[in-house]
């Protein structure tokens, strides 16, 4: 157990280094001169020297990045430069993070809350009329954009409705914790509708094939009704395709995020970070992509230390 | 209780099929399984169901206890379990039957127990489901049942999850499932196919042994002669989804009527042959059960068969040898002939 979270946490580090000096460098081909963006109108010849020395930029690109790495190691993020200049970055970072981490988590509860369910009633018939019609509304769903979902939700929950707040409505969630929800479950919601079909299909499909196995005869034969051999049998040991899904899926919402965040006004990460492209700030930038690179290997790792708990026939290595 | 005799004779039939068939519908036309099959079994015995892969042995069995999943298949004629009927009713009417009446034991330990569950969960959730027995009662009776079926320290094993056991364990735990909550009909579908052959003779004692605690009647569904000949009290011998030869065990082995049933003797390796004896087998392949063969479905193997074979099926008859031996031949062996 030691030795593979030992390895574990070698292999974590090394995909670290490795993609932050990989963005580093690949932000650096960004068009854009994040001096020019800094300086605006006051841009001159001098000040643009100055700003450069001051931040860095003058030297070379190893001499930045050895710079970078020890300032982050020490904790040292930064401050920003062009999204909201002379702020620290771990300050916005702390602000702006949770309330897309709230969104992201709970449009994967949505989209479990509707695709296990679902997937449950309709193995019990597969290809039957039911399944079909699922999946017919799932594909459906899918091919709907979050640009769309999330202006016709707003349209139909806030505006002809009036069930959940509208936009601009943000609070964070220590003032006002059941109205921060209320805010939070529209975005969600538009943002499950794209995870929605990929859980369905993975859960649908490893049920129906575990449906063939003889350990459901077995529970048959043993007098249990068909729901509880569902729930209690086949759902647990068919879960591991939709638990990885999940997992990579988390790492993917963030561009869904960002639509539902900017159009509905609110402060939160993804907004930071086409801020932080669009206006050159490489630390912000930086910062940002390391976050989400965090995220998304560790939910990778949490993804690989459940699956044996979930199935103990998979072995950790 | 029911009041049960102990004389043999008096003994009522807890198994009664009369003229079941069941009949799948495939891509390439309807398969015909189980053909028109009629069996009794007394309270207590052991039938034997012996056939090649694909005879219609795992098929029958599973019919009789109404386990088929019903999409794609259709069912005729009747098959009682102790007066209830079993084809064409309610799944509800099933569920009151499984488990608690009648149990069955896998082929394959491996695949049979839930993977995701404790086994100890496994036994429990029988007797609390058929038993409406409490969380803690289940617990500590699974924990008895899997001492009783010797499994060495039970409390720590009923926490295992089945790939953590053995493969005799594991199947030590099924047959615990099995006769947790007390059936009086066990169908065992190759209960030992899966394990190494030390093993299966204690399977096998441990089946015998609970069975006669329990005064169990049982189906045996095997390939292995071996294993017929010495658990159980009558055998029948199935082809092509039909039983082609059904005898009292000892019967049957001492005089053969049916070309098959003889085929399949001879092609299991004999201990008092002389080393290096090659061993004869059934020549091609059991037919096509969607295009069945007219005539004797085994004639076209058959060494012995004349044109009367080909034309005319042969139909189950007694013996004028003994009433108890049935076969399905025209020109059976051994001396055997029809009663008229």
């Amino acid at each position: 157990m030691a030795r593979y979270i030992l390895r574990r946490l070698i292999a974590f580090c090394l995909i670290m280094l490795t993609i932050s000096l990989l963005s580093f460098w690949l932000m650096r081909l960004l068009p854009g001169d994040p001096i020019v963006k800094h300086l605006g109108t006051s841009y001159t010849a001098e000040n643009a020297k100055a700003f450069a020395a001051q931040v860095g930029l003058d030297k070379g690109f190893f001499a930045q990045y050895f710079t970078w790495l020890g300032d982050t190691l020490t904790g040292n993020l930064g401050y920003s430069w062009n999204v909201s200049p002379n702020t620290p970055i771990s300050e916005i970072l702390s602000k702006t993070l949770p309330p897309t981490i709230e969104i992201a988590l709970l449009s994967q509860v949505i989209a479990l809350a509707i695709s296990v369910p679902a997937s449950v009633a309709v193995v019990r018939r597969p290809n039957g009329k039911l399944d079909r019609g699922v999946n017919v509304v799932m594909l459906s769903a899918y091919s709907i954009p979050t640009l769309i979902a999330v202006p016709v939700l707003t349209l139909f929950l806030c505006v002809r409705y009036n069930v959940l707040p509208g936009p601009s409505s943000w609070v964070s969630f220590n003032e006002d914790p059941i109205l921060n929800l209320r805010v939070c479950l529209l975005p969600a919601m538009a943002i499950s509708i794209a995870s929605l079909a990929g859980h369905f299909r993975f859960l649908r499909n490893d049920m129906i094939i575990n449906l063939q196995e003889d350990f459901v005869v077995m529970a048959r034969s043993k007098g249990l009704t068909n729901r509880r051999i569902l729930w209690r049998h086949v759902l647990r040991p068919s879960s591991v395709t939709l638990l990885t899904s999940v997992g990579l899926t988390i790492g993917g919402l963030i561009v869904g995020i960002f639509v539902a965040e900017v159009y509905l006004s609110i402060p939160g990460f993804s907004t930071q970070v086409i801020a932080a492209v669009d206006t050159s700030d490489y630390g912000l930038l930086q910062a940002c992509i390391m976050t989400i690179a965090f995220i998304v290997i560790s939910i990778q790792l949490i993804v690989n230390f459940l699956l044996p708990i979930i199935d103990p026939r998979i072995a950790r290595d | 209780m029911t009041n049960v005799t102990d004389s043999p004779t008096q003994a009522d039939n807890i198994v009664v099929v009369e003229n079941l068939s069941t009949t799948f519908s495939t891509p390439r036309g309807s398969l015909t399984a189980v053909n028109n099959v009629s069996l009794t079994i007394k309270r207590g015995m052991s039938l034997g169901i012996v056939g090649e892969s694909g005879s219609g042995k795992t098929v029958l069995s599973r019919s009789i206890i109404g386990l088929l999943p019903p999409s794609n298949m259709n069912q005729t004629g009747s098959a009682t379990i102790n007066g209830n009927q079993i084809i064409g009713v309610a799944h509800k009417e099933l569920l009151k039957l499984w488990g608690s009446e009648v149990a069955m034991i896998f082929q394959d330990p491996m695949t049979a127990l839930t993977p995701t569950r404790r086994v100890g969960d496994q036994i429990a959730e029988s007797l609390r489901i058929n038993l409406k027995m409490s969380k803690k009662d289940a617990k500590a009776k699974a924990i008895d049942l899997l001492r009783q079926v010797g499994i060495p320290s039970p409390e720590r094993r009923a926490r295992a999850y089945p790939n953590q056991l053995s493969g005799g364990m594991r199947q030590r735990v099924m047959i615990a499932i099995a006769i947790a909550c007390g059936p009086e009909f066990l169908v065992a579908d190759e209960p030992t196919t899966g394990l190494d052959v030390t093993v299966q003779a204690q399977v096998l004692d441990l089946i015998t042994e609970l069975r006669r605690e329990a005064n169990l009647t049982m189906i045996l569904v095997t390939h292995d002669l071996g294993v017929v000949a010495t658990r159980t009290d009558n055998v029948a011998v199935m082809y092509a989804g039909r039983i082609v030869e059904q005898a009292p065990t000892r019967e049957l082995f001492a005089r053969v009527a049916m070309p098959y049933t003889k085929g399949l003797l001879d092609s299991t390796p004999r201990i008092d042959a002389p080393s290096h004896t090659r061993l004869s087998s059934i020549e091609g392949r059991p037919p096509d059960l969607v295009n069945p063969p007219s005539g004797c479905a085994f004639a076209p193997r058959c060494s012995f068969a004349q044109d009367r074979c080909r034309t005319e099926a042969p139909s189950l008859v007694a013996s004028t040898l003994n009433p108890n031996h049935l076969f399905a031949c025209h020109y059976p062996l051994n001396g055997h002939a029809a009663q008229q």
